[in-house]
């Protein structure tokens, strides 16, 4: 009975695990659906904002500003979007591999690391390059304020003179799936950026109130904000997608391998039991 | 009865007003604004503060952070950081706000912080009054 048993303890443990990770996939899956909403919203915000940024940047006032100038000698800040916890796949190990291949590439310029989540965090810490600014717990929560907080600390260095580009890192929602990572700039400004948007209005024909680098300075932080909350979101839904995917096959796993574990111990409580009887019939002879 | 347009005021969390009205007033660095139908296209930023709309004759206000405001022939639209009705408005959570930054402040360490805390009061104050006037204009 000694095998029987060692193979109940061990049904019993993949079982629990079993319960667990359903669970994590309908946490995940119940995840996803409370950010679809807020991801296509943002989506028309911020074409809407991208498309009167164009106006503004075919319109012939507007020919210098600091958003737009490239600068030589780029000193870049990467701001890359991971998870705070693993347990999703491949999903951090893809982005952080794609930030690592950025920093590589650019390893003779300058570079400011921003990492939000722990994931990325740890990852770069382990390799010997601290972060330079960290935002945890951030990716659990993609609200507005954080992504406030994050424009901010990213404006805040790039006015100050102390970084010339801003790239992005994370993960698009494509799909009903996490897409492949992509490393997106958005510092400076390029018409070219908007190739895509559709323009609002005659450009000629506005009045900006009072000037247009005024107006522009109001405009550049609310597509930043849009943006960044943007990402925040697509990160958040992609992670829990993944993390859906890999807890779907752990339970399929989990499943397969109680069935075997059930033959098995089927197996040894009737070799057992078989052995019982066999021992009680031949001791008659005795 | 001045002539209806059409609003939208997004933030990039949610579509916060999407319907006609017949006049709006808002807040621009240079003061206040009134926009009426057939405005003449405009492009401005907003100041943290208030939105005043008048919706089929009644004025309502709402909350409004920063942003800009877009006046085309064919649209006219408001993006901001943020927009709450007054009855949405946490009062405890806005008053809380106005001390904890009126106290930061005071003991303000660095130019950045004091630009960040201003902005921070400024929205926790502006909050308060559309609250407060909307609590007046019940009585």
């Amino acid at each position: 009975m000694q095998k029987a048993n060692e193979i109940r303890h061990h049904i019993n443990a993949v079982a629990e695990t079993r319960k667990i990770t359903n669970a994590m996939q309908l946490v995940a899956s119940a995840r996803i659906k409370r950010v679809i909403h807020k991801m296509e919203y943002n989506q028309t915000f911020l074409t809407q904002v991208q498309s009167v940024m164009k106006d503004m940047l075919l319109s012939p006032h507007l020919q210098s500003h600091p958003y737009l100038e490239k600068r030589p000698h780029p000193r870049r800040t990467y701001l890359v979007i991971t998870g705070d916890k693993g347990m999703a796949g491949g999903y951090n190990l893809s982005v952080l591999q794609l930030a690592q291949s950025e920093l590589a590439r650019n390893k003779n310029s300058e570079i400011t690391l921003i990492t939000v989540g722990m994931m990325g965090d740890e990852f770069f810490r382990i390799r010997g390059r601290t972060p330079d600014v960290r935002y945890g717990g951030v990716t659990q929560d993609p609200s507005l304020h954080n992504a406030r907080k994050i424009t901010r600390d990213i404006l805040e260095r790039f006015d100050g003179g102390r970084t010339d580009q801003v790239f992005v890192i994370y993960t698009p929602f494509r799909g009903g799936m996490a897409g492949t990572p992509i490393c997106h700039r958005i510092l400076p400004l390029r018409l070219s950026d908007f190739v895509d948007i559709d323009t609002a209005e005659p450009a000629h024909a506005i009045l900006y109130h009072p000037s247009e680098d005024e107006v522009f300075d109001a405009l550049v932080p609310q597509f930043l904000v849009g943006y960044i909350f943007g990402a925040l979101t697509h990160s958040y839904a992609s992670e829990h997608s993944a993390r859906m995917m890999a807890m779907q096959s752990a339970t399929r796993n989990a499943d397969e391998m109680l069935d075997k574990l059930r033959m098995q111990y089927n197996l040894a409580r009737q070799a057992a039991v078989t052995q019982e009887i066999a021992e009680i019939s031949s001791s008659q002879y005795i | 009865m001045p002539a209806p347009f059409h609003l939208d005021i997004m933030t990039p969390e949610r579509s916060f007003f999407s319907g006609d009205v017949e006049g709006i007033v808002v807040g621009t660095p240079d003061g206040e604004i009134g926009i009426l139908a057939h405005h003449e296209p405009m492009l401005t930023p907003l100041t943290i503060g208030s939105i005043r709309l008048n919706v089929g004759g009644t004025w309502k206000e709402a909350f409004l952070s920063e942003g800009f405001l877009e006046v085309g022939h064919r649209r006219t639209v408001i993006f901001s950081q943020a927009c709450e009705w007054p009855e949405e408005i946490d009062i405890r959570r806005a008053e809380e706000d106005r001390k904890l930054f009126e106290e930061k402040l005071r003991q303000q360490t660095s130019i950045r912080e004091y630009k960040t805390n201003k902005i921070a009061m400024a929205r926790a104050m502006a909050r308060l009054r559309v609250t407060h006037t909307q609590r007046y204009n019940l009585k």
